[in-house]
This record gives structure tokens, C-alpha cells and sequence, in this order.
């Protein structure tokens, strides 16, 4: 093994119903995939695709009902108390959509900042502040910001004190849940560039995590597509946009506007179903334009189709030949 | 196009928020007009001002507001002059709002039917059973499966698509002549908020009537809207066709604006580096002298500091704020 980050089998099932109906929904269901040192991997997906939870699972911020993770060839799943903390904190950080309530209201900047260097390491009053103060200025942000509450802080401010804050423990690993959702466009670029100075500057490996193709299709070198808890392809970021191959892909690839195009574009009917209920076979048959009976009733394996692209697909020759079936088509060519 | 049925007009509308810290000009002398039958998209980030154009016009703005010079003319009629009765009466009817989050904008509490029925019966004089099938058409026409089944459940046992669909088809319940659309489409996914745009579009032709579209999206107005104004701080800074203004945007702010957008690499040469606007939106408290852009324009000079430009036409149907033309 020499991979970064290895993924391997992982589930995630969150109990849910009754006493008498219990019943599981499964978040994550069976994901693999591996990471690279230094590399942006991006997990896209509608609510409810489960990249959240996966996000959190893989820093085991929530602990996965089965699979292993490793990290530098280390199984990361089996450790347990102080080594698992110290492990984690030393690899492991995480960045939230929403700055303004992931950043505590009655704390300063200071005190935000100074709080994971108290914890995880002994620095004198003095040592930590310096180390602090240039925390900021590698996020662009001034001295006397360090005085200021959050709720004194514009959202773009407020994530750079996130990303400080996520910084703080040199970690190697970030995972980045929505970093820019929450934020305005010219707000994003100057974010989104930021991450890549950081990037550079430490060497950091990301998860970025977003439903925005537009951004991941940017900041990202290899992407995987989410749908009701299973990866559905996995791929080089400018592979996966130009040479979509899975039909959900595909219909994502369609909403963005700008990108040429060598597949048939359609539009998705209906909403994801259920993920307490979800279908049997390929979970994404019922809104499939390709469904054939097989899709129904057997669930579709990983192929890789070029190296390193990986699609779940029974019907790869019929999308490849773009031949709708015939009933759909003409709802969908309108 | 420009010179056709003005529907709503938008005169020097000044609006100031009142805060302790000081006053707040949110917007300063706009300039609008929307035709009969044209969706207008608003354009802008935070701040800009573009909410408070929003509920400046359907007359919803908070108490610590303050119209302080221009007017409204919806139809003929000024809504600034015209009594809360006769807003009322307009409101709803004629003018409706679909707001951004249909899982706030609905109440919890009570059935859909009761919700749709109500919009109808406050405005119509008919029995509960009438207003029921309108109700149905209504759901019907926004593409809502079993139209039956949905009037009996309640908010949260529709998912986020499904009740814009909703707020969708109570705005437009009263066929009204302007539906006035806050983020429509930024609480939903991307395939569903895909599905809501053709909506739109398609109901535009059925029903006929005007769009106010306000969004932050640049993608989704040059997919549904005629024309566009950009905003920036309280004030227009370009007009004029959608795709015009997109293909050829001409002031500095617009065409920062449209290179800062990521777009997915389309080789590995590419740069992941965005063009970026420096600095951030400026404090309408005390904005910069002259244009408010100018702190943040790579070809601002000196009269940009001292002269605010006006809104003028440079070429037919293209209206840009800049002294650069």
C-alpha cells in the first residue's frame, strides 16, 4: 500500500423507524476510493448523497458501521483512545459551510484561534500568540481582526478564521464541507484562491465536499459522484466533465452551461427517492433514461472504464451510443 | 422590446435602513422599468440592494426603512401614495412573491389546502369547494403528482422541490400580472432547480405574466430572464439584454464579476487560480466618493473619484453606469 488515504468497503447506516419497524438508512453504503498526498479529491452529490456524512466518517467525527480507513498505511478504523486523538489531531481538520455558526459567538478571534493550540500542544501565553498572529496573516487577514467577535466579521472574513482555525494543528489532511457555499461569488474566487495558496504553501491534501460542479470542477483533480450513498463514478476532474459516463454524472454535467459537450444532454425527471426506501438494484434505475429490466434487480459493480475513471453502470455501451430508450426519449428530447 | 407596455416602474427609488450606527442608503436612485410579459433579473451579492428593491415594491420593507425619495408606478397606479387597503388588494393578486426558502415562506402548521384555498378566498368571493379546484388546477399546472393526495399533507412531508412547486403555484394562483421571485432557486439542487427554471419558463407562455428575478446566479438569469440589471451598492450599474450583457459585459464590475465565477477546467493546463475583485463590497454607511466602485476598479482614475457616474445608454437597449463610455 502506498497510497495517502485508502477507503476501503466503508458504510455508514444511521438506525432509524420504530421499536417495532426497525429499519436502517443507509448513508454510506459500500464506498472505496483512494486519495493522494497533495491532492484536492471532491465529493459531489445532491442532498442526501451521504458526501457529508462520508466527509465525517473519514476523520471519524462519526464512527462508520463498517470499512477501513487508512491513512500513511496506518489503519486508522481500529485505532482507540489516546493514540486515536493524537492521530487524528495531528492529521486531521475540518473546515464548515456556514463560518457563522461553526465559529463560537462569544469567543474572540483570539480566542478561537488559541483554543486548538491549548489543547493539543503546551505553548507559553506568549509563543501562542505569535503563532496565532501569523495564522492570520496567512489567511489575509489584519492584526486587530483578533479582537473582533463573529458577529463583527463579514461571512468571507469569518471563513478565513475558520480556515485559520482548521490550520492551527498543521494538519495534512482538511476536509472542506461547502467552504464557499455560504458565500457571494467574487467572496468565492478570493476563498478558492486562498485554498490553493494554503495548499501550496503546506502541502495539504483536500476533501472538498459541494454540490456546486461549477467549483469542484475547478479546484479538484479527481472527483467522485455521490447518489443515495454510493459512489456512482469516480474520475479525473477534467475527464469526469468532458467524458461523462454514468447517466446521473451526465445529468449533472447538463445543468452547468458552459462545457462542450460529447454525450446527450437531458434533463432528470422526478426527485431522489427515499434513502430509508431506497430502489432495489441500481439505486438510480427509477430516474434513469437508459433503465433496462437488469438495473431493477441487480446492483451494477464498478467497471473502470479508462484507467483511473470508474463508472457503476450496467448499461455503459447504451449511453455510450447515447441511445435513450425509445418510451423516455420522447419525453426527454423535447 | 424596451419601448414597449412599461408594467412597473421604477423611478430615483431611494430606500435608507435606520440603525444605530448610522443610515444605511440601500438604494440610491434606481432606475427600472418591466414590461408586460418580460422577466427582468436582478443581479447582485450581498448588500447590493437587491432584496430591498424586491420589498420595496410589493411594500413589505421593515419598520426601520425609510422610501426616501422616487416612485412606483405598477399599472398606472403610484404604490408609494396608494393606501395599505388598496396595496392589499394588489398584493397577492396582481403582484405576488415567491421567496427563497419554501420551508420558511410555508406555514407548518396548517395543510396545504388550507394554505392555497386561503391565498384564493382572501382575494375571491367563492365557496370553499371552488377554491379547491382552482387550488387543484393550480398544483396541476406547476407539474405536482397526485394534486389530491398533496393538498391533504403538510409542509414537511413535501421535500424542498416539492413545495417551491408549491409557493409557485400560490403565487400564481390569482394569475397575476407580476410575480416578484427572491432566490427562487437557491434553497434547492441542482437537477431540481433545474426543473423549476423550465417550469417558470413554461408557465410564462400559459399564464403571462412579468418576473422580477432576483439572484445571485449569473447562469440561471441568462437561462430565464429578457433582460438584467446589475447591481452594486445600492445602485444599478449596467442594464440591457441578458445575453448582451453576458456575452459583452462593459462595466468593470460585470466583467470582474463573470471572470471570478469558477468553471470547470476544461485541460490540466488550465489554471485553477481565479480572477479575483480585490477587496470587498465598500460600507453603505459612509460609501466612497464618486463611483462606489471605483476603490475596487482596475481602471478607475481621477474623475471616478470625484463624479458618480449615471445610468445612460450607450448603445441601443445597453444602459451602463461608467465614465469609461
Amino acid at each position: 500500500m502506498s497510497k495517502f488515504i485508502i477507503v476501503k468497503d466503508l458504510k455508514k447506516y444511521y438506525p432509524s423507524g420504530t421499536f417495532f419497524n426497525r429499519r436502517k438508512i443507509k448513508a454510506v453504503d459500500d464506498v472505496s476510493f483512494e486519495i493522494d498526498k497533495r491532492e484536492s479529491f471532491g465529493l459531489v452529490g445532491e442532498s442526501g448523497s451521504g458526501k457529508t456524512t462520508l466527509g465525517l466518517c473519514l476523520m471519524r467525527l462519526l464512527e462508520p458501521t463498517s470499512g477501513k480507513i487508512f491513512i500513511e498505511d496506518q489503519d486508522f478504523t481500529s485505532m482507540k483512545g489516546k493514540k486515536f486523538k493524537e492521530f487524528r489531531a495531528s492529521r486531521f481538520s475540518i473546515v464548515y459551510q456556514n463560518p457563522l455558526s461553526s465559529l463560537d459567538p462569544s469567543w474572540t478571534v483570539e480566542q478561537t484561534l488559541m483554543e486548538p493550540l491549548t489543547v493539543n500542544s503546551s505553548f507559553s501565553k506568549a509563543e501562542a500568540r505569535t503563532i496565532v498572529q501569523q495564522a492570520l496573516a496567512n489567511v489575509g487577514l489584519q492584526p486587530y481582526m483578533l479582537t473582533r467577535f463573529p458577529h463583527e466579521l463579514s461571512g468571507g472574513q469569518a471563513q478565513r478564521v475558520a480556515i485559520a482555525r482548521a490550520l492551527m494543528n498543521k494538519p495534512k489532511i482538511v476536509i472542506l464541507d461547502e467552504p464557499t457555499s455560504a458565500l457571494d461569488v467574487s467572496v468565492q474566487a478570493q476563498l478558492l484562491n486562498l485554498l490553493l495558496d494554503l495548499q501550496e504553501r503546506h502541502g495539504l491534501t483536500y476533501l472538498f465536499i459541494s454540490h456546486d460542479l461549477n467549483v469542484v470542477g475547478n479546484i479538484c483533480d479527481r472527483i467522485a459522484v455521490m447518489y443515495l450513498g454510493k459512489i456512482v463514478e469516480l474520475g479525473d476532474a477534467i475527464e469526469l466533465f468532458n467524458v461523462p459516463m454514468h447517466p446521473y454524472t451526465q445529468s449533472l454535467v447538463s445543468t452547468i452551461s458552459e462545457v462542450s459537450v460529447k454525450f446527450v444532454r437531458y434533463k432528470l425527471k422526478g426527485e431522489p427517492p427515499n434513502p430509508l426506501n431506497p430502489p432495489f438494484g441500481c439505486r438510480f434505475h427509477t430516474r434513469c433514461p437508459y433503465a433496462t429490466p437488469i438495473c431493477g434487480e441487480e446492483e451494477p459493480k464498478m467497471v473502470e472504464v479508462s484507467p483511473g475513471h470508474f463508472v457503476a453502470c450496467h448499461n455503459l455501451e447504451l449511453v455510450k451510443s447515447g441511445l435513450i430508450q425509445t418510451k423516455e426519449r420522447a419525453a426527454l428530447m423535447e | 422590446m424596451m419601448q414597449g407596455n412599461p408594467l412597473l416602474e421604477i423611478k430615483d427609488l431611494t430606500v435608507e435602513y435606520i440603525t444605530n450606527a448610522g443610515t444605511i442608503k440601500a438604494l440610491d436612485r434606481i432606475n427600472l422599468t418591466i414590461n408586460k410579459s418580460e422577466f427582468l433579473g436582478i443581479v447582485g451579492e450581498s448588500g447590493s440592494g437587491k432584496s430591498t428593491l424586491a420589498y420595496a415594491t410589493i411594500g413589505l420593507l421593515p419598520p426601520n426603512s425609510r422610501i426616501s425619495a422616487g416612485r412606483i408606478t405598477f399599472d398606472g397606479k403610484d404604490l408609494l401614495k396608494a393606501s395599505s387597503k388598496e396595496i392589499n388588494s394588489l398584493r397577492g393578486r396582481r403582484i405576488s412573491m415567491v421567496f427563497q426558502d419554501p420551508t420558511t415562506s410555508l406555514n407548518p402548521v396548517f395543510k396545504i389546502e388550507e394554505q392555497v384555498c386561503r391565498v384564493i378566498q382572501q382575494h375571491k368571493a367563492v365557496n370553499r369547494q371552488i377554491a379547491r379546484a382552482m387550488a387543484l388546477k393550480q398544483l396541476a399546472n406547476v407539474e405536482l403528482p397526485e394534486a389530491n393526495h398533496i393538498l391533504k399533507l403538510y409542509p414537511f412531508e413535501l421535500s424542498g422541490g416539492m413545495q417551491q412547486r408549491v409557493m409557485i403555484a400560490m403565487s400564481l394562483s390569482l394569475n397575476p400580472d407580476l410575480v416578484i421571485a427572491d432566490e427562487p432557486t437557491s434553497a434547492v439542487d441542482a437537477t431540481i432547480q433545474f426543473q423549476i427554471l423550465e417550469l417558470l419558463s413554461r408557465l410564462r407562455h400559459s399564464q403571462n405574466f412579468s418576473m422580477l428575478f432576483i439572484t445571485h446566479n449569473i447562469d440561471i438569469v441568462s437561462k430565464v430572464c429578457d433582460r438584467v440589471a446589475i447591481m452594486y451598492a445600492g445602485s444599478v450599474v449596467e442594464e440591457g439584454p441578458s445575453q448582451e450583457v453576458f456575452s459583452n459585459p462593459k462595466h468593470p464590475y460585470t466583467q470582474a464579476l463573470m471572470k471570478s465565477i469558477p468553471r470547470p477546467r476544461k485541460s490540466i493546463a488550465e489554471t485553477k487560480r481565479l480572477n479575483v475583485i480585490e477587496g470587498s463590497i465598500p460600507d453603505l454607511i459612509s460609501p466612497p466618493k464618486g463611483c462606489k466602485f471605483h476603490p475596487r476598479c482596475p481602471y478607475a482614475y481621477s474623475r471616478c473619484q470625484r463624479e458618480e457616474p449615471e445610468l445612460k445608454e450607450i448603445t441601443v437597449n445597453r444602459k451602463v453606469a461608467c465614465h469609461l463610455y
